[in-house]
This record gives structure tokens, sequence and C-alpha cells, in this order.
């Protein structure tokens, strides 16, 4: 009885662990794969510590949790008091009741109903900023508060009332008295409540993804991170966090059991000064990163050192530029390539604060949604003339720029931006279907869409996660036209994608890497450019790459181009404008060009005898592709396709 | 004998005290909570409709399933955590030290990271399927279904189930276990007679505490559950993040908080019958 | 009362972490009697009752039951229950139901169980009080519970631990004799473990000194009280002066600086060995009239006596009498022969019963918390 429980116990903290000791073996792995282990290194930890962005991060989660913490302490002492002595038993309750509230809320209603409040109010004021820091430091006092004053009102209700009594009995004011008598007795209490708050505040996700605007903090950062095959960087930050913690609680114990005798206060109070030493010492950490930074924005400053086409010196230096983009879609200082957000700000000394989304629609819902905004945007094609046509662009002052010439004659005033002064070409490509040849029989590749359909792949296909482009892979396969505005060809595609669902494995968008690559899904429906960065990945990997392959589907595709705008409400406008010329800057674009393996619209890169990828069949195919663009459609018909997608998402 | 025997009883400080949280709880906690309700209530122009609550009528698969899952999840946790607390209890007060650190240990990493390291073990190609390919067996589908997403749910989750129950086992009266057994019950009836009822007070916290998350869950079904295993907190994601439909968002919260606040209502009668607060960790 | 033994314990020895609590105890108790473990804390009383309950077993050394050796039967198989110290009312059940439990774990039939509790509740005057809550009772009636509880099944032995330590003075004198009482009304042989010695004398039968593991003494209130075996007993069971002296012969013996007459024998030719003399024995006389002589160094009114101490030879005897003295006043010290009792020389001599650094806080309760 006694080995069986061991082996129980034993069972359950191997399963408790187990995707632990994943994340500690494979911080030090040497390659970025989280599932293969190609050897021991550090290079994850040092990349850590250079990585000034997730220092900043890691900043920000700091400076959030502990003024939230101490700001609920404060306040929530205080509402215990008041609590304490309140006399009107019904009042008592309400306020209990009201206290209890978002302990027992699930986090995401406690997270859209403060999201509510905050856009409503940005209605009301007519500002579309106003989710950021405050927002995001109003909500933690807010879901810490409770667990402050549930932790204080017991310690208050222990303590002996005549004590208090006699201290005014004895000449104190009330307040005295309190702070004097009162107030040590409940230190514990106080503390224990701080600590509680604190921890709960960094490990955060669901209320401050709903209320942090651009602020970002570890856990809204992790989950951008997450969606993309994570790098091991996290792993390392997380295995530190965790031995930290360990050490921590290693300690504590071992001196509480050395002083068993003692209150429970004092090893209250050394958790509390462990946790603040813990705290200094990751701010000297990320303070010695930022001086870091400076020696890296000079590195950047001496390799862009005469390559650039004009001067970047402006007055704007130490604004803030916010630039909303998608994933993995801009060249970000990995593997020694041009980090291009960090190259502006050394050129300029405007800080980019950078987002990213995963679907045109995911970011017109946050734009729409209120609350937030940015300067600059690189929607696609249909997504530019949704936002020309519902007013949330303004013009682009092409008389400031001077590298617009060295776009493409062909992508100038496309379709999408008629007049061709609200966008500016980035990079495009065409829609295609991934597929890994050791799992697919070739037998079965016929270059159509109908391998996305095939039932021997049942649990190996993955379709994409918008409406948009998982339509269009049915309608292509249907026959249908992809800008129709017709309900019943909508109903058709439906019904086809339904027959779909029971096949695929899951629907994904940045995830498409870690399966792909991962050998974890033989089919999927993608971005030719990003199948080229898969190759890319596997090739620094471990050498093989070939086990992917590739083809635009004979019945048809999409063909797209994402391109750069300025938003109606932009806040730094003149930088808006610097930023995409220096997008523009030939060397910039070519750097960018490598790392995203996108269709390049700049001749500046296409001229280029280094440019790697030109003449790649899948970028820049020579024979002509019978590609269609998506055109913005009706908002009915929008609204009538999303709803069909939202049944098939969620199964019902 | 002047003022301070009054300022006890009747002084103005008690509203001063009150009144900052009064205001921050009416400004945070309640308004939203009203707003919730008013979202729910308008169309896209501000008018009164009820289309969105009958909007639910479509998601009816989504929501029985999200309770179904999670109820499961919950008894899983509950039948794995009573055991586990009950067995380390018995090992002695070093163990009960160690569990309380061991089991709040993995509580202090993100739960979007040890998901993704959970996926990183079980895909198709995970590192436990290499593991078997290495041995020469299948490979198991271990991701993308409705079993992977409770495991999810129960590996998140477990921890608030342990903590709870632990609580209050490790400080039952050992006296109260010899009193039991000195008037006949044999181990199997002592933990039914004496040492159930008097942990109901940590059981039922902790089903609190891993029903909720878990019913309200987005991140770990949408990641570990492929196609068929959408869940409400999917939907109310979705709805913002997506659909930009903040109503629909707010009726499906709504219905959410009103099934909890039922069922929080059940659960609370339920455990009037015992000793003990609620013990939120 | 019969003269078996019901429980027999033969050379128990504990230990915990490498420290002895029982030392090869041997012990026989008697069906029906009310016997009481008296010492200090940590002398091993309560060990010995957890071994007898069956919650601890000996590192070595045999216990039985009614002549059956019990070593490996659980304590829900043994016919022994226990009045725990903080009596260990199950909280989440009723008053019926504490006292119920033992017959709802044999599933005993439902009439039987309304009776038997309700006879039980009239045992200890409780009637009335079924349906309360037993958080809600106070410290006697709690105690009144659990002695119903661990009645109900009729055991050959209830062991009781201290279970009157948590009670004020007043109270603790009413459940003595309402325990007393109870034992005779049921026959039921009662183990009662305490450190409080009015205790012990005011209600056993027989009463076991433990000291260190070991038994000190064994016997009823009045041989334990007259005739201390050792040092130890004599200072544990009321007041004494315990004095060094030399046995010249039987019924002769020479201390504090003369010669006495005494009634103990059986000690070798010039042994030297303790002398026990309790306070209330000792007869002041005029310093011409008394044996010895002594200066008084405290005089203290007790209300109905007078406590002095008195420095004799160099020693400070206690001395109980009715008549008034004065501190630094001399006086002269007269024994009977029945009042000079002889001991052996022991581990414990010279330890007691000197009264140099006497106080009166001396008899305070000890805390009570035994391993």
């Amino acid at each position: 009885m006694k080995t069986l429980g061991k082996i129980f116990v034993g069972l359950v903290y191997a399963v408790l662990y187990a995707p632990l000791a994943v994340m500690v073996l494979f911080s030090f792995n040497s390659s970025d794969s989280t599932t293969i282990f190609t050897g021991f290194s550090l290079r994850w930890y040092e990349n850590l510590f250079s990585d000034f962005s997730l220092m900043e991060v890691l900043g920000n989660t700091l400076m959030i949790s502990v003024t939230a913490a101490s700001i609920a302490t404060v306040l929530g002492v205080i509402a215990a008091y008041g609590i304490y002595r309140m006399k009107s038993k019904a009042l008592k309750n309400a306020v209990n009741t009201v206290t209890n509230i978002p302990l027992t809320n699930p986090d995401i209603i406690t997270g859209v109903s403060l999201m509510l409040l905050f856009t409503f109010v940005a209605m009301w004021l007519g500002r579309s900023d106003i989710l950021g820091f405050w927002t995001l430091l109003m909500a933690h006092i807010t879901f810490n508060l409770p667990y402050v004053i549930l932790n204080v009102l017991p310690k208050l209700y222990q303590s002996d009332r005549s004590q208090y009594e006699a201290a005014l009995d004895l000449g104190c004011t009330p307040f005295k008295a309190f702070r004097k008598v009162t107030f040590p007795g409940i230190v514990p209490g106080i503390l224990s409540g701080f600590i509680m708050a604190f921890t709960l505040s960094l490990d955060d996700f669901i209320i401050s993804y709903y209320t942090n605007g651009h602020f970002s903090i570890l856990a809204t950062n992790l989950y951008t991170a997450v969606k993309k095959p994570i790098r091991p960087t996290y792993y390392a930050l997380y295995t530190l966090i965790f031995l930290a913690i360990l050490v921590l609680m290693l300690t504590v114990n071992l001196m509480q059991i050395r002083s068993e005798k003692k209150q429970a206060g004092s090893s209250k109070l050394v958790k509390t000064v462990a946790l603040l030493v813990a705290v200094v010492m990751v701010v000297s950490v990320v303070f010695f990163a930022g001086g870091g930074k400076q020696n890296t924005l000079q590195d950047i400053r001496d390799r862009l050192e005469g390559k650039l086409e004009r001067e970047y010196t402006t007055d704007l230096a130490g604004t803030t530029l916010y630039v909303y983009n998608w994933g993995e879609y801009i060249s970000d200082g990995e593997d020694g390539s041009l980090d291009v957000n960090l190259a502006f700000e050394a050129v300029t000394g405007i800080k980019v604060v950078y987002d990213t989304f995963d679907s045109n629609e995911a970011m017109y819902s946050k734009l729409a949604g209120g609350g937030v905004t940015y300067d600059v945007l690189i929607p696609s094609d249909y997504m530019v003339s949704r936002l020309l046509q519902e007013g949330y662009l303004q013009t682009i002052d092409f008389s400031k720029l001077q590298n617009y010439h060295y776009i493409d004659s062909r992508y100038l005033c496309p379709e999408y931006d008629p007049t061709g002064a609200y966008s500016i070409p980035y990079a495009g490509g065409y829609l295609g279907v991934i597929y890994n040849n050791t799992m697919v029989d070739p037998a079965d590749l016929d270059g159509t869409w109908s391998l996305m359909w095939n039932e021997k792949y049942k649990g190996q296909i993955l379709n994409m996660d918008n409406a948009r482009d998982a339509f269009a892979t049915a309608m292509f396969a249907q026959g249908i036209d992809i800008n129709t505005t017709d309900p019943a060809d909508w109903d058709k595609a439906a019904d086809y994608l339904m027959k779909q669902v029971p096949l695929l494995q899951t629907w994904v968008m940045d995830q498409i890497f870690a399966k792909m690559e991962g050998e974890n899904a033989a089919i999927a429906a993608y971005y030719a450019g990003d199948y080229m960065t898969m190759v890319d990945n596997m090739e620094e990997a471990g050498g093989i790459g070939d086990h992917l392959s590739f083809y635009l589907p004979t019945e048809g595709t999409n063909i797209f181009m994402d391109a750069a705008c300025i938003t109606k409400d932009a806040q730094n406008y003149e930088a808006a404008l610097l930023y995409l010329d220096f997008l523009m800057e030939p060397y910039v674009a070519l750097q960018n060009a490598e790392y995203i393996c996108y269709t390049c619209p700049n001749t500046a890169v296409t001229t280029n005898e280094e440019y790697s990828l030109m003449g790649n069949e899948f970028l820049y195919p020579e024979t002509d592709v019978k590609a269609t663009y998506y055109t913005n459609l009706d908002p009915a018909v929008i609204a009538y396709y999303e709803k069909l997608w939202d049944r098939i998402k969620s199964g019902s | 004998m002047n003022a301070p025997a009054k300022t006890v009883r009747r002084s103005p400080g008690t509203v001063l005290l009150n009144a900052p949280y009064m205001v921050w709880a009416g400004l945070f906690i309640i308004i939203p909570l009203f707003l919730v309700l008013y979202y729910a209530l308008i169309d896209s122009d501000g008018n009164f409709t009820l289309n969105n609550l009958k909007e639910l009528g479509n998601y009816t698969d989504v929501i029985f399933r999200s309770f179904w899952y999670s109820i499961i999840a919950t008894v899983i946790c509950l039948v794995v955590a009573y055991p586990f607390v009950y067995v380390v209890c018995k090992f002695g007060p070093t163990s009960k030290k160690l569990t309380n650190m061991f089991v709040t240990l993995p509580m202090w990493i993100n739960l979007l990271i040890k998901t993704y390291c959970l996926t990183t073990l079980m895909d198709n190609n995970g590192l436990i399927n290499q593991f078997m390919a290495f041995l020469g067996f299948g490979r198991l589908p271990l991701l993308n279904n409705t079993g992977a997403v409770i495991f999810g749910m129960v590996y998140n989750y477990l921890p608030y189930m342990i903590l709870p129950i632990f609580n209050v086992m490790s400080r039952m009266d050992n006296s109260l276990m010899e009193a039991a057994e000195d008037l006949g019950c044999s181990p199997m009836q002592r933990l039914r007679r004496v040492v159930l009822p008097l942990s109901m007070p940590g059981v039922i916290s902790g089903i609190i505490m891993v029903f909720i998350p878990s019913v309200s869950t987005f991140y770990i079904s949408s990641k570990m559950g492929g196609t068929e295993n959408s869940m409400i907190g999917d939907l109310i994601e979705r709805q913002i993040r997506v659909q930009n439909d903040l109503s629909v968002a707010a009726a499906i919260s709504l219905l959410l908080m009103v099934v909890i606040l039922v069922s929080m209502f059940v659960l609370n009668r339920f455990s009037d019958d015992n000793e003990g607060g609620s013990m939120l960790v | 009362m019969k003269n078996e033994n019901i429980i027999e314990l033969k050379d128990i020895t504990v230990s915990f972490d490498g420290e002895v609590i029982l030392d090869r105890l041997n012990l026989s108790i008697q069906d029906g009697a009310f016997v009481t473990f008296l010492g200090r804390s940590g002398c091993g009383k309560t060990t010995t009752l957890r071994i007898i309950a069956g919650f601890l077993q000996p590192d070595e050394g045999d216990v039985f039951f009614d002549g059956q050796r019990i070593n490996d039967v659980p304590p829900y198989r043994r016919n022994v229950n226990t009045i725990f110290q903080r009596y260990a009312l199950f909280p989440h059940l009723n008053v019926f139901e504490n006292v119920a439990f033992g017959l709802r774990v044999k599933n005993a039939p439902k009439e039987e169980v309304t009776e038997k509790v309700k006879e039980m509740l009239k045992l200890v005057n409780l009637e009335g009080y079924e349906k309360r809550k037993v958080t809600n009772l106070s410290g006697g009636q709690q105690q009144r519970v659990a002695i119903a509880r661990a009645l109900i099944n009729r055991p050959s032995v209830l062991l009781l631990d201290e279970p009157l330590s948590a009670l004020d003075a007043k109270l603790r004198k009413d459940m003595q004799v309402e325990l007393r009482r109870i034992q005779r009304e049921t026959g039921i042989t009662f183990i009662f473990v305490t450190h409080d010695q009015e205790e012990a004398l005011s209600m056993s039968d027989v009463i076991v000194v433990m000291n260190d593991g070991k038994i000190q003494q064994i016997g009823s209130p009045v041989d334990i009280y007259n005739e201390p075996k050792n040092a130890f007993v004599a200072d544990f069971i009321g007041e004494s002066n315990i004095i060094d002296g030399i046995m010249n012969r039987d019924d002769t013996v020479t201390f504090a600086g003369h010669t006495f007459t005494c009634v103990d024998e059986g000690f070798a030719h010039n042994e030297p060995v303790d002398v026990v003399i309790r306070p209330e024995d000792v007869d002041v006389v005029p310093v011409g009239d008394g044996m010895i002589t002594g200066k008084i160094t405290q005089a203290i009114f007790k209300g109905d006596y007078y406590e002095l101490i008195v420095e004799v030879k160099g020693f400070k005897w206690m001395v109980q009498t009715t008549d008034a003295y004065e501190e630094g006043q001399v006086i002269g010290i007269a024994l009977d022969p029945d009042s000079i009792h002889v001991m052996h020389k022991s581990e414990y001599s010279g330890l007691y019963g000197d009264y140099s650094t006497f106080s009166d806080e001396m008899d305070a309760p000890a805390e009570e918390e035994e391993a």
C-alpha cells in the first residue's frame, strides 16, 4: 500500500514536471529546435541578456506588478480596516459580495468587462489611445485588491480590540492607535496579501491581454511568442525564473525549519525581503542591459554607415512610433540579420513599439474595438481598401519621401488604393500548398487544392485560421469566384469547409512553422514566402530542408500585396513618414527581403545582384500564375461569411 | 473624559476609510459588469435588442461542450488530487513541507509556456512520439483531440485542486484520526466518515478553483484541441478579436457569468453544512 | 472487583530518535480498577497509554489484553476506548452523531443507536443537547460528550489522557467526582493520565508514579503518600523534607545531628538513607523540649495553618503548624517515630526535599505536551 502510494505520488510529480523538464533541457539546446536536442550550449542565455526588447518587457512586467501590488496593498488595507469598522451588517455583506466578484468571475469576463469599460470611456472621450500602462495598472489593482483584503481582514478580526481601546485611553489619536497597536498585528496579513498580489500580477495573462494596449508585459509578449515556434530565449528566461523561485522557496523553507518556534510573521518578512532582493536584482540586470543597448545601437549605426540614401536625423528623436504588422514579417536581427526596427531607432532616435497580428481580421478588430491605435499598419490589399473606405487611413505626404521611386511601377496605384495616396507596397506573394514529401504519396499529388481534402491524410492537414484565406481554399477547389457576393456561393464553400473539418489536424497561422518544420503535419495551405522561410529555418537548424515542398494549385490561387499605411489617428505622422521611407531604403529593403522571403516590390532589391531569391519560381514565377487578388467586399457579405466561419470554428 | 471613547464608535473616519475602496469597486467591478449587460442588449447602432441573446442559441454545442469538458477535468483533478494529498499527508511533516513547495513551484511558470511545452511533448512528431518511434512502436494521436484538451486543463489546474485540499488535510487534527480509529473505524471507514467530511471545504474550493478557469479557458482548447473542441473562451475571444462583435461577446460572457453564479450558489448551499471558510490557496 | 489483570505490559521499551521514552516497563492493571498514571510531562505516561490504545507499537516487549497478546491488533479492533486531551470531537457531527459514532461504524440498527445514545447522554447529564453543534459547547460539556462517545461501545478499558487539564479549577473538581461516579456505575477499568498529584490522590484506586520512562512506585493513594519508595515519589506527592541520614539499626536513625526512634526495619547496618518528614508531621515545641532546634527564616500565614521555613543545621525544612510564629524566632522540633519515614538511597537522593529556594510558584501546573 505504501509503495503504491509512493508510485502514485511520483507519477503525479512526473507529469507535473515533465513539461518543465522539457523547457529546462531545451533552454540549453544549441539549435532553436524545441523537439530535437542538437547539443549543449548557453547561446539562449546570452541571447536573453542581449535581447533588449525582452528586457524592456521584463522591466515593464516588474513595474506593473510592483506598482499594482503596492497600490492594491495600501488601498486594500484601508478598505479592510473600513470593512472591519463598518457597523451595518447589510452594508458589510454587500461590500464582501462585491469583493468576491473578481475572485469568482472567470478571468476572461473580468478582462472583457474591463476592456468594455475602457473602450466605452475612450469612445466617450473621443480618444483612441486609452489602452496602455494606466489601464493595465488599474486592471491589475482591481484583481489584486480582493486578495489583499481577504488576507488582512481575518488578522483584523483576530486582533484584540481592547488593546486599541487601551491605546486611545492612554491618549493616542485613533490614527496613532491604529499605527501603534492594530497595525503591527496585521503585518503578516499585509505581507502575504502583497506577495499574493505581486505573484498574481506577474502571472496574469488573460486580464492583461484585454487591457494592455501597446504596453507589453511578459505574459502578453509570451502569447505572441507561443504562436510561432517559440524562441528558446523564453525557455532560458523561464528556466532562470524557475531556478530563482526554487532557491527562494528552499531558503525560506530551510529558515522556517530552523526557526520552527518563531512567529509565522518572521518567515513572511523573510519572503518579502527575498522577493524585494530578487526584484532589485532583475531591475539592475534590465538596467545593465539598457546600457548594452547603446553599444548595439552604435554597432548598427556603424553597419549602416554610408549605406543609406538619405539623412534621418530629426528633432523627433526620443518620440515613439507604434507599428502594427503581420507576425514573422520583418527582419528582427536573428542570425546576423539587420534588426530593422532597432536600426530605425539607431539612425533616428525614434523608438519603435512593434506589435504583430496574425490575420487582417484580427488587426481590423483591434482597431475597430477602440482604445488603441497605431501610427503605421501593414495590412493586405483588400483590407487596405476596407480601412480606406471606412476612414481609418490618411494620405501619405509623398513630398517628404525620397525612396518611393524604388517601388516597381507595376504595383503603383493598385485596385485596392486607386489613387495610390494611402499605401506603399511592402511585400507580397501567392497562397499555395506546402506538403511534406516524405509523408505524402507522390501518386496523390495532382497539383490541385483537392489534396487538402484527401481523406488519406486525415489528421495531417492544416488549413488557415482566418475566414478569407480558408474560404479561398474551398472556393478555388470548387471553382467559385473568391470575390463573389452571392450568399449561395459562400454557403457552398462553407459546406465544403465543413467536410474538411474532420480531416483537419487544426487551424493555424504562425503556428504553421512549428507544425511543418517539426513534421507534425503533412499538408498545409500557406504563403509562398513562409514556405521559403521554413526551408531556410530547417537548413539553419540541421541542414535538412528538403522534406518540404510547395506548389501553386492549378485551379488558381490568391495573390496578395501587403502595403504600409498611416492611420488617421496617428500620433506621430512625421515619424511614420520617416519609417516608410526607411523601409524603402535599398540596403534595408534588401536585408528585409532576404529575411522574410516574400516577393519584393522594391526595384532596388530586385535589380540587385546580391539578392539571392531573385528568380525563385514561387516568388517571381516566370510563367503566368492563375491568381486573383481579394477585393474588399460589401460589409453585409463580410458579416455573412464571418458568421459562417464562426459556425465552422465553433463546431456547431 | 472627552473625545476618544466617542471617536471609536462614530467617527467620520469610517466613511473616509471606506470611500476609496467603494469608489474603486464601483468603477472597476460593478460598472464593468453592467456594461457587459448593456452591450449584450444593444445592436451595433446602440439600439436595444434581444438578438444577441438569441444568437446564443447558435452556440449551444460550444456551451454544453465547455461545461461538459470542465466537469470531466474537475472530476479527474479531484480523483487525482485527493488520494495524492491523502498519501502525502501520511508520509510525515517533511513530506508535507516539500509537497507545498513542489506543488506551488510549477504554478510560477506561465500557463502559456507550460502548455506550449506540453504540445512539444504530445504533437504528432513530438518528443513522446519520437520516443515511441525510437522504440519501434506506432505514433499515438495525443494532440488535437478531446482527450488532449481535458488533459491540458487537468495538467494546468491540478495544483489548484491539490492546494486547498492539502491546506485542509495537512492541518487536520491527528487526534481526530486516532479518535476515529479508537472508536472502531477501519482505515477505509475513517476515510469515509471523518477525513472526507472534514476535508469538504477544501474539496469545494478546489472544485471552484479548477472549474472556473477550465470552463472559460481559450488558450488550452485552441492550442490542444484541433478543430472540433472549441470552447466558450475561444468563442468570446473570437467575437472580440476576429468577428469584432462585442455584443455577442458580452451576451456569451453574461451567460457564462450567470451559470457560474448559479453553480456557486448551489455549491455554497452544499458546503454550508461544513465548518471552515473558503480556502483560496 | 475481580482480581484478574485486564492489561499487562511486559518489558515495554520505546524510543524516539534515539531517546528512550519507556525503559523496560512492566505493569499489570486489574479489571475494574481506577488506575492513574502520574508523572511530569515527558515521563512516558502518555506513551504508555498510547501503547495500550494501539496508536503506538513498542520497540520491544509485549502488550496483553485479558491474557491475549495484542501487539499487532490495530486500535479499531481493541476493546479499549480513549478520551483525548482536547476531546477530539468530530466538528462535522452534532452531539448525537458524535456519541453515536462508534455504533454507526458498526452499522448498528437505528433503534439501538437512538436508545444507547440516549442512555449515554443521560449518564453524562447531557440530555436535550442531541442536536447541538459540538463546537458551540463549553469545555465541560465537550468533555461529557467525549466520555459518552467513548463509553457507548462498552469498552473493557477506558483510557483518559489528561482529560481535565483544559478545564478551570472549579469544573475540574466537579468532573473528578463525575468521573469517579461513572467509573463506579459502569464498572469499566479507567486508566487515567495526569500530572496533577491531587487529582491522582482523590480519584484513584491505584496510582502508578512514573519518571524517566520508569515506574517509580505502584500503590494505593494512601501507600504512596505515606510510604514513598524514594525521594522522587516523596517529593512529587505532597510536600516533603528529605534529609540525609544513617540507619544505625532497625528502628533507629540518625539525622540532623540527632538519633531518632522510628518504625522502619530491614536496612543494612549503618546504611546511608533518605529520611522523609512531611511538614504537617513536625511538632513545633519550645526550644528546650525539642529533639533538635532551628531558626525560622520565613513564616507565611496560609489561612488554616502557618507555613514555616526552618533552618536546621544548614538544611531548610518546611513545617506546617496551627500556631503563629515570627521570622527569626528559634524553635524546638519534635518528631513521633510514626512520622519518620526512611527510604533507601536512590538516583534521586539529594535532588529534592530542600526548601532553600522554595517559592509558592512551585506547584503551578506544568505545560503538558508529550510526544
